[in-house]
């Protein structure tokens, strides 16, 4: 009886925040790239890099922070202005590029540099227009993770009859506060993020 | 958890008892540490007799200590690369719940014992191995 209480309690106060988009900036460039179409697949961890003591006991030393996106790739070839896209990756592999991860229901307005898109403009437009068409799923939070700088690594793979790209991303961060947790969720599990900032 | 301070100094300390205010000290929580392991050296040899003889000659102090990338921040490097080059380096130690006095130590010398945890410039690790100048 009192599982089930317990059950109830928590089902409208699990926030979540499924990740809406991605933004980059290469700093040294200025160039810009927001993808607002990513597949569910996409992930993000901040995993612990450890030490045993002489204790026994692990210390940590820093976290690793590793980004998986994956935006569909039909976006590609639909006209020549797509190819700055590829360009664009492709000038960015091995670099380090500024990366903020977009959560729940945020629009570019988040992103520090509040670059809101305008239809039709430039040879990004169609991935970037598409942030004013995509809904955030069942999330009315938002949050945005500002990891700084990482390393920028991306691929292509065909799956379930659409080809798609992979986008990798990584850094070592060694004080967990440098990641810049913004948010404007109420739930009690983004309090936890509250307090890692 | 065992606390360590080093100290460096241009000059021999006047008194060895340890001060919390004392400049060019840091503080650390070492990552690995084990109990000062006694070393000695000994004069050996045979007799005409055929009996061998052992005089214990010396005895010191080894600390073995490494700090991780936890207690090192960016002000640390600089403190641990002038320690490894000053003339007098200290090692005090708090086991329980005040530190002892200080120890007047030496290093074996060479390359600064810094290294990196997967080869990863921003996780640098320091290896110590210090031993009492003065005999016990």
């Amino acid at each position: 009886m009192s599982v089930d209480l317990a059950y109830f309690k928590i089902i409208n106060n699990i926030g979540l925040l499924p990740i809406r988009g991605v933004s980059f900036c290469d700093v040294e460039n200025s160039d810009k790239l927001h993808l607002f179409q990513l597949e569910s697949e996409s992930s993000w961890t901040i995993t612990p890099i450890q030490r045993q003591t002489s204790q026994g006991t692990p210390i940590t030393l820093a976290h690793r922070a590793e980004l998986t996106l994956y935006p569909m790739l039909n976006f590609f070839g639909l006209s020549s202005s797509t190819q700055a896209l590829t360009v664009l990756l492709d000038s960015w592999k091995n670099k380090e590029i500024y990366t903020q991860l977009l959560l729940g229901n945020v629009d570019s307005d988040k992103t520090d540099w509040r670059y809101k898109p305008a239809d039709g403009a430039g040879g990004l437009t169609y991935p970037l227009s598409s942030a004013l068409l995509t809904k955030s799923v069942n999330s009315t939070g938002s949050m945005v993770l500002n990891f700084g700088n990482m390393r920028f690594q991306f691929e292509f793979e065909y799956v379930e009859f659409r080809p798609r790209a992979i986008i990798r991303l990584y850094a070592i961060i060694k004080q967990l506060n440098s990641i810049s947790f913004t948010e404007t969720h109420t739930s009690p599990f983004n309090k936890l993020f509250i307090g890692a900032n | 958890m065992v606390q360590i301070a080093l100290l460096y100094s241009s000059t021999k300390l006047s008194s060895l008892t340890y001060n919390a205010e004392a400049t060019n000290q840091a503080l650390f929580y070492p990552a690995e540490w084990t109990k000062p392991l006694i070393e000695t050296i000994e004069e050996k040899g045979k007799f005409l007799n055929g009996n061998n003889f052992s005089h214990l000659l010396y005895k010191h102090y080894n600390y073995n200590i490494v700090i991780s990338t936890n207690e090192i921040q960016s002000s640390d490097v600089t403190f641990l690369e002038n320690f490894w080059q000053a003339q007098f380096k200290y090692i005090a130690v708090k086991e329980s719940t005040a530190f002892g006095n200080y120890v007047r130590v030496n290093t074996e010398g060479g390359i600064i014992p810094f290294t990196f945890i997967e080869n990863i410039e921003f996780l640098p690790e320091f290896t110590l191995k210090l031993q009492t100048m003065e005999k016990l």
